[in-house]
């Protein structure tokens, strides 16, 4: 089993819509894939239509292992599953704090599914806290959308600092160019500059596209309502570029 | 590994009933959508003795996809993947997939035969939630059975899948299909339409279960032991023309031995002429086949065979086993051509006679009062006898000689054992099978050693791919070489641990 995080300090970087997609691209594939909906706002769970069972909360979830497994729902598409979000999520933090080994709870809770899923994505909120941490010790890598801008390349750095001050293994760290617009003069500067800084950079970008944002309306990826799409295609290269690199067959 | 799919739950329905009339047996606020009526071709494979559907398992495969499905719930699982493509006969051919796994663990190198064809009018559909959210799938199907002349009618099939999450409205569901005239839930489709088929997936059983009694006369015995070796035969005979699987071959050699064994022992009641002539006659089956189940062996373990040797030596084996390819081409028709013969129904159709007159063809005088049980205890005593004259005169070094006499003579011996196991329940069969297993494996070693001598005597090694040839010739030599010797070292401690053995 290997997890999978999509990740940013920052808000509005496309995590969620690149959790869902490379979450359905794993699935198309035939791998036994399980999405989880970490962020409190649940907007992978409401892409996907589903609505949290009315016994889930972010207590429960940290307390019984029970909980996990009866929470997790089936989506539309086969050998894909979602563990649907709460808005209790928002409390995570403090709960977590309350916990003894309180970095590795959520590792210790997604270790029993092993056996019934090949991939785990977890859809993070935004922010460094004790959630993010939990993220970073459990993920096998963490998937960094990075939009061509100075603010996300700063938070991308902040983030690189952050692994190097916590002493965690910074090859974990897999971003990628997200909301492209080439036709902006920075967006191309950055392309060009960025490369040559970041080792563990993938080459796949995905551009900013308005069929992304329709994933609200259609409440599907993009691949389902628009698989001939830049951006269906976009997710797919980078599935596919994660793929090759995790070594998965 | 769990599955990924929750158990499928199947309904028989007493009438044909059409998609949309569906929409009024679901619970409220379920809405049903349309769907396509599909046709679907179904083959049902399974090995030639049914190592699936021993398990309760069932592979379908379709045009594209080959699914494997358990035919008993709870223990449900499904795995599906790209299936085979023409002309593919094995698991390994598959492309790699959980599905090609599983279906290696099992069957081994053992083909999958198509046993059964199936045609479905399949309609699929989504059970959507208030939120357009699928709680679970719903299929309706018309099967029919591919029978000649006409098809079998298999029925009107209501399918629910579950979905995970979604088990309350699953059984709300459930619940309402039953009152709702579809009644109690069945069996998966393809158990009902085992009445049907034309060949039972587990309808072949070349094992020896005989219950014969203390009183059963051993004419009666030996009559049932005969025909049921001869039913072996022939059950393989179409196998074996059609080259679907090696396996069918090795049973019916299998059969053929085991009736020169019975025939050795039962010495003491029948005509010798009637022996020497029958025994002759089956070693005739044995020495047309020998060279095909040899290069059989060697071609099914080719991968294994090329993988001791390092990567670049690998490629050095293509001539022998291409070789051994076109000779075996040519060794099976002649095979094939006499299985067909006259001269092999002749063989089949003497013994027949010969099992409907055993009483009549036994030794004269016949001994009086010779029981079954006394026959087959001094059978036993017999073989045993040999046995241990063979291994009195073994070193700690056994020769390749006396481990391929030993070889054939426990064969003999665990034969006599099968045969009549009812009358001894207390012999264990499993050091035997183990010391016979590896005294096999001694022996394909021992053939693909001498196989390759004879290819590197007659290469001449004049060009650099000769060269390249011969090098790794000697270097599989030699790896089964060790391989031999670690065997032998092996072979001479199951026998140490056979001495003992009363």
């Amino acid at each position: 089993m290997r997890i999978i995080g999509v990740y940013h300090i920052k808000g509005g970087v496309g995590k969620t819509a690149a959790a869902v997609n490379l979450a359905f691209c794993a699935a198309r594939d035939r791998y036994r894939t399980l999405l989880c909906d970490l962020d409190p706002q649940g907007a992978a769970s409401f892409y996907l239509r589903i609505k949290p069972p009315r016994k889930l909360s972010g207590k429960k979830l940290l307390k019984a292992q029970k909980t996990v497994s009866r929470s997790i729902r089936a989506t539309d598409f086969d050998y894909l599953d979602l563990l649907p979000s709460d808005f209790s999520f928002r409390n995570l933090d403090l709960l977590l704090d309350q916990n003894k080994k309180s970095r590795e709870k959520l590792e210790a809770i997604l270790t029993p599914l092993k056996d019934d899923y090949d991939l785990i994505f977890l859809d993070c909120p935004p922010n460094i806290t004790l959630v993010s941490e939990n993220v970073f010790n459990a993920s096998d890598a963490l998937l960094i959308p990075l939009i061509p801008t100075t603010l996300s390349v700063l938070t991308f750095e902040k983030l690189v600092q952050f692994f190097q001050e916590a002493g965690l293994d910074q090859r974990k760290l897999w971003p990628f160019f997200s909301m492209v617009e080439k036709r902006k003069r920075l967006h191309q500067q950055l392309l060009n500059d960025l490369p040559g800084q970041y080792q563990q950079l993938l080459e796949s970008q995905i551009p900013f596209s308005a069929d992304v944002e329709k994933m609200g309306l259609f409440r599907e990826p993009v691949g389902v309502f628009r698989p001939r799409a830049t951006a269906a295609q976009a997710y797919r290269t980078l599935w596919q570029e994660c793929r090759r690199r995790f070594g998965l067959k | 590994m769990t599955a990924f799919r929750l158990p499928a739950v199947y309904w028989r329905l007493r009438q044909t009933q059409s998609w949309d009339s569906m929409r009024s047996w679901l619970p409220p606020g379920l809405i049903l959508g349309s769907a396509r009526a599909v046709k679907e071709i179904r083959r049902c494979c399974d090995s030639f003795d049914g190592r699936l559907f021993r398990r309760n398992l069932v592979c379908i495969q379709t045009r594209r996809v080959m699914r494997l499905e358990s035919l008993r719930a709870p223990d449900h699982l499904i795995e599906m993947a790209p299936g085979l493509r023409p002309g593919e006969r094995f698991a390994r051919q598959l492309p790699e997939s959980e599905l090609r796994t599983r279906l290696e663990e099992i069957l081994g190198v053992r083909a999958l035969i198509s046993y059964a064809r199936l045609v479905a009018w399949r309609q699929t559909g989504a059970l959507l939630d208030d939120n357009q959210k699928t709680v679970a799938r719903l299929t309706l199907e018309t099967v029919s059975l591919l029978t000649r002349p006409h098809p079998v009618e298999m029925g009107v099939f209501l399918i629910l899948q579950p979905l995970h999450g979604y088990s309350a409205v699953t059984r709300q569901i459930q619940s309402r299909f039953q009152q709702s005239g579809a009644g109690a839930p069945t069996d998966h489709p393809f158990l009902i339409a085992q009445p049907f088929l034309p060949v039972r997936p587990d309808g072949y059983r070349p094992a020896m279960h005989f219950e014969f009694q203390s009183q059963t006369s051993w004419a009666q015995a030996f009559a049932a032991l005969g025909n049921h070796l001869l039913t072996v035969i022939e059950a393989n005979e179409e196998g074996v023309r059609r080259d679907t699987d090696t396996e069918f071959l090795h049973d019916l050699r299998v059969a053929t031995r085991r009736i020169r064994a019975l025939l050795g022992q039962f010495r003491p009641v029948l005509t010798d002429a009637r022996i020497a002539s029958h025994r002759t006659a089956f070693r005739e089956i044995g020495d047309r086949t020998n060279r095909l189940r040899d290069l059989d062996i060697q071609l099914l373990n080719e991968r294994r065979y090329r993988e001791t040797l390092p990567d670049d030596f690998q490629s050095g084996l293509n001539s022998f086993f291409g070789q051994l390819r076109q000779e075996r081409i040519e060794i099976f028709q002649d095979v094939r051509r006499y299985l067909h013969s006259a001269r092999y129904r002749r063989l089949k159709a003497s013994w027949r006679t010969f099992l409907s007159r055993v009483p009549d063809d036994a030794a004269d005088p016949l001994p009086d009062a010779i029981e079954l049980k006394d026959l087959a205890h001094r059978g036993l005593k017999r073989l045993r006898r040999r046995i241990d004259q063979i291994i009195g005169t073994v070193g700690e070094n056994p020769s390749d000689d006396h481990l391929h006499q030993l070889r054939i003579a426990f064969k003999k011996y665990r034969y006599w054992i099968e045969f009549f196991h009812s009358l001894w329940p207390a012999q264990e069969l499993s050091p035997l099978r183990e010391l016979q297993d590896c005294l096999g494996e001694f022996n394909d070693l021992v053939m693909l050693q001498h196989g390759l001598r004879t290819f590197l005597d007659r290469l001449r090694p004049d060009t650099p791919q000769a060269v390249n040839t011969a090098s790794a010739l000697g270097a599989l030599l030699i790896r089964l070489h060790d391989a031999q010797n670690q065997k032998r070292t092996f072979v001479s401690e199951l026998i140490s641990g056979f001495v003992g053995t009363a």
